[in-house]
């Protein structure tokens, strides 16, 4: 099926993507040719499989519930762009 | 004979007879990384910690306490992550990323005594086939078409910075990393031995993900033997990944045997249907080669191989656009401020990511999406099932595939597909034993009309990595590609 600019739109929002305006035309065009690509697999067969087609794998392995490792918190902020008081920062979220 | 000429084992036999220091070998190459920037195969190089690291590989030769890779300098692929060296996955929303932990296969080779020359170029976030998409500049092939030495070829991708580093002798060896041929398509471009182990076989703790179900960590080699010494020590069990298989990893390297005498070869009707030329003589090549050695040719079908590559771009971006959900703005990477947090994510996320990563994270944001969940993820886990079927059917009949790894030699760079589903089908005979979970090599076997490499490509069923190194042997004796190289 062919994406609308709309559609587009609502991708890249909830992609958390910030696309233009002027943007939206082309990417529906390159967006539709993959998904009228992938549309193929609607003409198989699956009828026989389960929905949880890996239902019958081998479980992965649990590690044992045990703390392993130190408190790491400055490795963990080392990256961070903005941080302070030992915590990420971000923008105000509340009023 | 120049020191970056010799192979990873040869090189390991000097170092062993002391016919050259590991200090020696170190600075050859590091004087050829400098006199190969135009091929931008590596985006961090790290002279000092490799003569560092050089130093004391040359104590304990002295001291005969060589580990199995003493003062062996390889590249790694920049998408695992080194302790305190900058990791980017070829990507601008990890330019400043400077991890604090080592990867599993990095730390299983420093344990194993290498020298670590510096992180490989990449297409950003491995997806591509081309390494065009790295936000670092596009990696030039050192090999040339015969008559047209201007003309910059593409090494494939995405580990087209491994493939390059191996191929131009800017490393003995360098890591890489398949999520659909990553590592075996830049492989046959370069003419490399490239393997893509059994799921699961090598540890992804530390590699910056794509695709989680499909990554999987190998190795880019000259020759057979070095890439069964080089898997050997990447691979491991590890409890920091829950994929990650109890197996104990044999010595390939001295159980190597080519022999194929009674080997029951696969030729699959799919993947030799509309073949062009080259691929199909060097296909009969390989079958030739393999027959003289007594093993046996069966025509087999794997009537779902034409739904791989459809099945695969939409479980790949459907992890891809989970995983990357983690480039936030706030934690690490690239941070681009905006008025309200959601302002923040857009921004960060736009700025930092390139547009085929874009592409792929809102494809795989469709297919998860409330409504089309069912008919497109859903319906692709299914028919990765049909696939998986398809394989262990056949390896009920037959020991190993033989196929093309590429459908075509490398391309050039301006003549490169600007379409991304032409794009894609540059992976059709290598993106099926991602999907199910399959070991896959790639052997140098020939050179086309333009004298550039071609490869071919043995499947076997999970864990037959040594099985598929010994017919890889034999196809290699056989090939003598380096006597092919150098009539050129």
């Amino acid at each position: 099926m062919s994406l609308t600019q709309e559609n587009v739109k609502k991708i890249a929002r909830l992609s958390r993507l910030k696309i233009e305006d002027n943007e939206c035309e082309k990417i529906a065009t390159q967006l539709s040719s993959i998904v009228n690509w992938i549309d193929q697999l609607t003409a198989v067969d699956t009828s026989g499989l389960e929905d949880c087609p890996d239902g019958d794998e081998p479980l992965m392995t649990e590690r044992e519930d045990v703390v392993t490792q130190d408190n790491t918190v400055e490795d963990v902020l080392a990256n961070a762009p903005s941080s302070g008081h030992n915590m990420f920062s971000v923008p105000k979220v509340v009023e | 004979m120049s020191l970056t000429n010799l192979t990873l084992t040869e090189a390991r036999e000097a170092l062993l007879n002391k016919k050259c220091s590991a200090t020696e070998l170190t600075r050859s190459f590091l004087d050829r990384m400098d006199a190969n920037r135009d091929l931008n195969a590596y985006i961090t190089e790290t002279p000092d910690l490799a003569l560092k690291q050089a130093q004391e590989s040359d104590q304990r030769i002295a001291a005969g306490t060589a580990r199995p890779m003493e003062g062996l300098p390889i590249g790694i692929k920049d998408l695992f992550c080194t302790k305190g060296v900058r990791t980017t996955a070829g990507s601008k929303i990890l330019g400043n990323f400077v991890p604090r932990y080592e990867s599993t296969v990095s730390q299983n080779l420093l344990d194993a005594g290498s020298v670590f020359l510096g992180k490989t170029n990449m297409d950003e976030f491995a997806m591509g086939s081309a390494n065009l998409t790295s936000a670092f500049g596009p990696v030039i092939s050192p090999w040339k078409k015969k008559g047209n030495p201007n003309q910059k070829l593409v090494p494939g991708g995405s580990s087209g910075g491994s493939a390059a580093a191996v191929a131009g002798r800017l490393a003995l060896a360098t890591t890489a990393s398949d999520t659909g041929g990553s590592i075996r398509q830049p492989a046959a471009f370069t003419g490399l031995v490239g393997i893509k182990p059994t799921y699961g076989l090598c540890s992804r703790y530390g590699m910056v993900a794509f695709a989680s179900s499909l990554d999987q960590a190998g190795p880019l080699t000259h020759t057979v033997k070095d890439a069964a010494l080089m898997l050997q020590t990447m691979a491991s069990y590890d409890k920091k990944d829950a994929t990650s298989l109890n197996v104990s990893v044999p010595d390939y390297l001295a159980s190597l045997s080519p022999n194929v005498k009674g080997l029951k070869v696969g030729i699959a009707k799919e993947y030799t249907d509309n073949l062009d030329e080259d691929a199909q003589k060097l296909l009969q090549k390989g079958i030739d080669w393999l027959t003289a050695g007594g093993a046996t040719i069966h025509h087999v079908s794997l009537k779902t191989t034409s739904y791989a590559l459809p099945t695969y771009y939409i479980i790949a971006p459907a992890e891809a656009s989970s995983n990357l959900a983690r480039y936030d703005g706030v934690r690490y990477g690239v941070r681009v401020d905006g008025k309200s947090l959601d302002e923040l994510y857009e921004n960060s996320r736009r700025h930092g990511f390139g547009e085929e990563v874009r592409r792929r994270i809102m494809i795989g944001t469709y297919v998860l999406s409330a409504g089309y969940y069912d008919a497109y993820y859903l319906k692709a886990q299914k028919v990765r099932k049909l696939i998986t079927q398809d394989f262990e059917n056949t390896f009920r009949d037959v020991d190993v595939l033989l196929t093309p790894t590429t459908p075509t030699a490398a391309f050039a760079i301006d003549e490169t597909p600007t379409d991304p589903v032409t794009m894609y089908l540059n992976d059709i005979f290598t993106v099926t034993v991602n999907l199910a979970g399959l070991p896959g090599i790639s052997v140098p076997s020939g050179l086309n009309q333009d004298g550039l490499p071609l490869g071919l490509q043995l499947i076997g069923p999970h864990l037959s990595e040594q099985l598929l190194f010994n017919v890889a042997a034999a196809l290699e004796d056989a090939a003598d590609f380096s006597t092919q190289i150098k009539s050129l």
